[in-house]
């Protein structure tokens, strides 16, 4: 009972944040801060989708660029040779690419869920890399270098971002959607039971290859939405911008890291702290590579801070203090079972 | 009634070390069989190919009459055979209950649902968990418990599945004698129920009132099988643990 009013109060939260974000362009704020906005969303959408498959089943994947670069990739050449359209029309191909780049994700799952741990994690950085060397070398089909334009969508100068904005946000709140869903299930459970401790899991019956292979490609699908957008919003995809394995593969763990990994708002807060300030460094120290040493400074920082990041260190605090009245239960539940005296083992034949 | 699990000539080697040499024995239907015998002696191993953590190099296992070809944990959970590990091993970052829902089966589309457990599951995890004096504890991370509550959690999620055999290594080590006692009634309650039991121990006193028959294993070999008294009085496994 206690559990079914918490899962409303969250619906309604999350109904509620996303509505203040949706009216946010309302506010009559200028382009360029909308445009921080896309970039925030874009990285909240990105960070959530992470967390499915690095938070919640625990394989610290680095392959979500790929995803995303996919994504961007999918769209520019759905305009290149089916013609879409334009305006609006275009964002209806959002979710075609997020099924697709997902069904291609499941052989690539295949190969990079025969590691685990630190050899998944090079797995899957691979996967960036010859992806990337792919659209830089297969010309014919990527443009190569100078990659493919895409048609610069005929929105009002005054409002051009608003319509990315939303795209964007529409994303973000799929994403969002889809891990609360996860969390409240079945599913979600299995995937926590992979991330604590896979073997044991196995042993109670978890056929693991399904949250496994459900993390990874519903991760695959929601970067692959962002990229899209994303694609169709700068109207060009290049592969050092769709593929990048440092800057923004980096980004993508520093908000889930910053926010908390494994929360369902972590990312979101993380990419609120953490997209506006890169925008900030960019801009003030935009010229040289020195934003890229302020950037990993922050990560650092967080590392170092608030290493289970903002959600779960304040969350854990509210426990706590709640625990506290509930605590004279405890301790009596526990007194019952443990009485002083601590004999650590009968063994008679040793 | 017959044997619930019958395991002939198994062997294991790690390298140099032969681990399980060749062990057979059985575990009839209905009973609380006991499996002792000195540190190293290869009991943790053969419970480790039973239920399918480790291929073996050698032999067969034939349980419920069925012979199981490669043992694959999943798999042998679902047949109905269980088990827990000498260091419990929980979920530690998630709750308590959910440790014990985790472990109910479910497969195909059912894995798929909005909830983690339908309310006849989530009833029967309660069940349990005020069975073990842990339903206090349900909304705690099972990380947070007492090592000894921790066994009983994990004794407690193994039964979720409803098996039919239940392997135990060594359910009392690093438990205080409350919770050895606690630990007891359960087994005595499960295996009035029906529930077949085959369980590791170093405590004596623990195995002979409880388990019968008793299986000792010595170097990887079944060295003596039979009751308590029997076990006891056999100078063969006074050697072997003496001599050890
Ligand atoms: N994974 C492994 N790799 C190498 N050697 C192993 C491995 N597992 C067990 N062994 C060795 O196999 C032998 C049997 O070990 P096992 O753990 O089965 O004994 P045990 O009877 O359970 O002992 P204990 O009572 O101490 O738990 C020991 O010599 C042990 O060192
Ligand atoms: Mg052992």
């Amino acid at each position: 009972m206690k559990r079914w009013a918490s899962a409303h109060r969250g619906l309604l939260i999350g109904l509620v944040v996303i509505l203040a974000l949706a009216l946010f362009p309302f506010s009559g704020v200028e382009g360029w801060i909308v445009n921080i906005g896309i970039f925030t969303l874009m990285y909240a959408a990105l960070g959530s989708a992470w967390n499915l498959i690095g938070g919640y089943t625990g394989y610290v994947s680095l392959g979500s660029v790929a995803f995303f670069g996919l994504g961007a990739y999918g769209l520019a050449l759905t305009f290149q040779h089916v013609g879409v359209g334009d305006g609006l029309l275009p964002f209806a191909l959002v979710p075609v690419i997020g099924i697709a780049v997902a069904i291609i994700s499941l052989p690539l799952g295949f190969v990079a869920f025969r590691t685990r741990g630190l050899p998944f994690i090079i797995v899957t950085i691979s996967l960036v890399i010859i992806l990337q060397y792919l659209a830089l070398n297969l010309t014919a089909v990527t443009g190569g270098a100078p990659g493919l334009q895409v048609p610069q969508a005929p929105f009002q100068p005054g409002t051009y971002e608003q319509y990315f904005y939303w795209a964007m946000l529409t994303v973000f709140a799929v994403t969002l959607l889809a891990c609360a869903y996860v969390r409240g299930s079945r599913l979600g459970l299995m995937m926590f039971a992979v991330r604590e401790d896979e073997d044991k899991a196995r042993g109670l019956g978890v056929a693991t290859s399904v949250p496994k292979f459900a993390a990874f490609a519903g991760s695959a699908a929601f970067s692959a939405m962002a990229g899209a957008v994303w694609a169709y919003y700068l109207s060009t995809v290049y592969p050092q911008f769709a593929f990048d394995g440092e800057f923004l593969a980096m980004g993508i763990i520093l908000v889930a890291y910053l926010g908390g990994i494994g929360t369902l708002w972590g990312p979101f807060i993380g990419a609120l702290i953490l997209t506006p300030a890169q925008q900030y460094f960019a801009y003030s120290l935009g010229g040289s590579q020195l934003y890229l040493i302020a950037y990993a400074a922050v990560f650092v920082v967080v590392m170092l801070f608030l290493p289970r990041g903002v959600v779960t260190t304040f969350a854990d605090r509210a426990l706590r203090r709640s625990r506290r009245r509930k605590q004279a239960v405890e301790e009596l539940a526990t007194a019952e079972l443990e009485p002083p005296v601590e004999a650590s083992s009968h063994a008679v034949a040793r | 009634m017959g044997a619930l699990l019958e395991i002939e000539g198994l062997a294991k080697r790690f390298g140099g070390i032969v681990a399980v040499d060749g062990c057979s024995f059985s575990v009839e239907t209905g009973s609380i069989t006991g499996l002792i015998g000195p540190n190293g002696s290869g009991k943790t191993t053969v419970l480790n190919m039973l239920s399918g953590y480790l291929a073996s190099d050698a032999g067969s296992i034939l349980f419920d009459g069925k012979r199981i070809g490669r043992p694959d944990p999943t798999a042998m959970y679902r047949r109905g055979m269980s088990r827990t590990f000498q260091r419990a091993r929980v979920l530690p970052e998630i709750d308590v209950l959910d440790n014990l829902l985790v472990a109910a089966p479910k497969r195909g589309l059912a894995v798929w649902g909005m909830s983690k457990a339908n309310r006849a599951t989530v009833d029967y995890a309660m069940t349990l968990l005020e069975d073990f004096r842990l339903i206090r504890l349900a909304e705690a991370k099972a990380g947070e418990l007492s090592y000894g509550q921790q066994k009983l959690l994990e004794f407690a999620t193994v039964l979720m599945g409803q098996p039919r055999l239940v392997l135990l290594d060594e359910p009392t080590a690093g438990v205080n004698h409350v919770m050895v006692d606690l630990m007891t009634e359960r087994i005595r309650q499960f295996h009035a129920q029906g529930l077949t039991f085959l369980v590791i121990e170093h405590n004596m006193e623990f195995v002979m009132s409880l388990c019968n028959p008793i299986v000792v294993l010595d170097h990887g070999k079944q060295l003596f099988g039979g009751a308590p008294d029997e076990v006891q009085q056999n100078q063969l496994v006074l050697d072997a643990y003496l001599g050890d």
